[in-house]
């Protein structure tokens, strides 16, 4: 890779390279291993210039399917028979080439964003996604984080919400003993008790001065109210009896 | 800009004139940039030689500077806004209202919908005005903001619970904002995320989230203006109050507790203590309550112990209101009752761990 082919590549993501280098271009460029990666990374670097970066960057991915795409060749990405094209076929050959390039670029984008969604389905919360980093970060690097908490009994509390009085608590020395990992018995969560308002009052206003900011306490009070939680005390319990 | 870098060392060989060319574009894009002195924009742009002159070049410092500096912005300006809260699906507007004088510190949020329940702050008394249950409860923080300051000095605290980043750029009430991430770094304690005004380092918009990234209470502003004064009618209730009943929790009526106290907590969710120990009225007990905060800095849990006459209408087994879990029990024919915006796993070992000395 030349230094010349480099700025030729730079004005060419810059938009700023003539049609006939920039043909000349985009045969080496299907040729030229470390071109085709400088090509990549410009574009990253153009990207990230314009706050469009995604979370995570997998920058080895469309080599990958470039060459996964070479070995088994289609009518689509015909195999170059010789880099030196002649002039008249210059046009057609780049144009194959460069749909060749197109598939493997959008077949990454979506191998990216696809292994992305599926890594937050699976384990990664969203708080412990990849922030953009200034390295380019492999997805392969995903630290476990938070990953470990959802091993716990936490996750079954959302779909626990049963409506009947909890009967008893584990004991108290059985279950402190192992302070640093979760409760295998977690309690069910009750419905919201109208009694337990009062303490959520206080307990919003005492510690309001806590935490990063105090809004979120008195927002707390403010949409709290006593008069709805006994409206909808009083339906739950009149369901019950039902 | 790094194109231009790269440009710039790959024509190092070409000819002295687009050297010269190049160097003019470099300074050209560089400068408006160092004129913003903005560390969240630095760091989308992957050059090392800036960061190690900057104290904030790690993600970490960087994103304690924007909490730094949104909590003092938070407690000095003067401001107001609308907002909108979102709890366990339900969306509520509120009106808040700030104002920073040489006599202290005002804060107003009002309910916009229903029932115009308002808390109104003058520095560190509290007091909440309920019309729907026609009643007016005041009472005194036990915090003071001090979290940030204690954040910056003694940051070892916090790092082995918490892990923060800057998370990137967002737009909240038609500002640039830059997202702040606290993470937990085990399960019994929420992550926060927070967007900071880029302009006046006020806080825009504010998430809690589960240690699964579901976020459990959102705060938005919609609308922000910072402003030069407020007028002292702004913070007038809107109701007067005077029908209803008084419930005096302050300071006067509450008594401060030693260590020695005959409640203890056997054992807490590492990172976290007890910062506060006091005797005091809650409304409907004619006795006082025995009153202790547990804190990890971030997170606070209220812990309530009342008269043997209170566990007969007591609360016993685990409840949750968005991010608040309650956990209620007996012992010794006291009500416990653990109140916190954690896991519920966190208020339920921390009732379990109570016992008397």
């Amino acid at each position: 890779m030349t230094i010349e082919k480099c700025e030729q590549l730079s004005s060419f993501v810059d938009g700023e390279l003539d049609k006939e280098d920039a043909n000349q271009l985009l045969d080496h460029l299907c040729n030229d291993q470390d071109l085709k990666q400088s090509w990549e990374r410009y574009h990253v670097i153009s990207d990230s210039m314009r706050s469009r970066l995604p979370d995570a960057l997998h920058t080895r991915f469309s080599a990958s399917v470039m060459s996964a795409i070479e070995s088994e060749p289609t009518i689509l990405a015909p195999t170059p028979s010789s880099t030196q094209s002649t002039p008249s076929n210059v046009q057609t050959s780049v144009f194959k080439r460069m749909s060749g390039f197109a598939i493997a670029a959008s077949v990454a984008t979506i191998a990216v964003i696809g292994v992305q969604s599926q890594n937050q389905d699976k384990e990664m919360p969203q708080l412990a996604k990849i922030p953009v980093d200034t390295e380019f970060m492999r997805l392969g690097e995903v630290r476990p984080k938070v990953a470990a908490v959802n091993a716990g009994p936490q996750g079954n509390i959302d779909s626990m919400m049963v409506v009947q009085p909890s009967s008893g608590f584990s004991n108290a020395s059985a279950t402190s003993s192992v302070p640093q990992k979760p409760f295998h018995q977690v309690n069910p969560v009750i419905q919201f008790n109208p009694k337990l308002h009062k303490y959520l009052l206080d307990h919003s206003r005492s510690v309001s001065g806590a935490g990063v900011h105090e809004i979120i306490s008195s927002a707390r009070i403010v949409t709290s109210s006593q008069q709805s939680l006994d409206h909808a005390h009083n339906i739950g319990k009149a369901q019950a009896q039902q | 800009m790094l194109i231009i870098l790269e440009k710039l060392r790959l024509s190092s060989e070409g000819s002295a004139v687009k050297r010269f060319v190049l160097l003019v574009q470099l300074l050209v894009s560089v400068l408006p940039v160092w004129a913003e002195q903005n560390p969240g924009q630095a760091r989308n742009e992957s050059d090392p030689s800036r960061n190690q002159n900057d104290p904030l070049a790690t993600d970490t410092n960087s994103a304690l500077g924007y909490l730094n500096k949104m909590s003092t912005a938070l407690r000095m300006l003067n401001y107001h806004g609308t907002l909108i809260y979102v709890n366990d699906g339900n969306v509520e507007s509120l009106k808040l209202i700030h104002k920073k004088d040489s006599d202290g510190e005002y804060q107003r949020l009002v309910h916009l919908s229903g029932d115009a329940r308002e808390v109104i702050r003058d520095n560190d008394t509290v007091t909440c005005y309920l019309p729907d249950s026609q009643s007016v409860h005041v009472g005194s923080r036990r915090f003071n903001n001090h979290l940030l300051a204690k954040l910056t000095s003694s940051f070892a605290d916090f790092s082995s619970q918490y892990e923060f980043d800057i998370e990137g750029l967002g737009r909240v009430a038609g500002r640039e904002a830059t997202i702040i991430a606290i993470r937990p770094k085990d399960g019994y304690r929420y992550g926060y995320r927070f967007w900071v005004d880029k302009e006046s380092s006020l806080l825009l918009k504010s998430d809690l989230v589960d240690t699964k990234g579901k976020v459990l209470e959102q705060l938005m502003f919609v609308q922000l203006e910072v402003v030069e004064d407020i007028p002292q009618q702004m913070l007038k209730p809107d109701v007067s109050g005077e029908s209803f009943t008084w419930h005096d929790g302050s300071a006067k009526s509450s008594v401060e507790l030693t260590a020695n106290s005959v409640w203890q907590i056997k054992e807490l969710p590492i990172g976290f203590s007890i910062t506060g120990r006091s005797k005091q009225l809650m409304p409907n007990n004619s006795e006082p309550v025995d009153y202790i905060v547990v804190s990890d800095g971030l997170a606070s849990i209220s812990v309530y112990i009342e008269q043997p006459n209170a566990a007969k209408h007591g609360f016993v087994g685990a409840s949750r209101r968005g991010a608040v879990n309650i956990y209620g029990s007996v012992l010794n024919e006291h009500q416990i009752t653990v109140v916190g915006e954690v896991p519920q796993q966190t208020v339920q070992m921390i009732a379990d761990s109570i016992f008397y000395k």
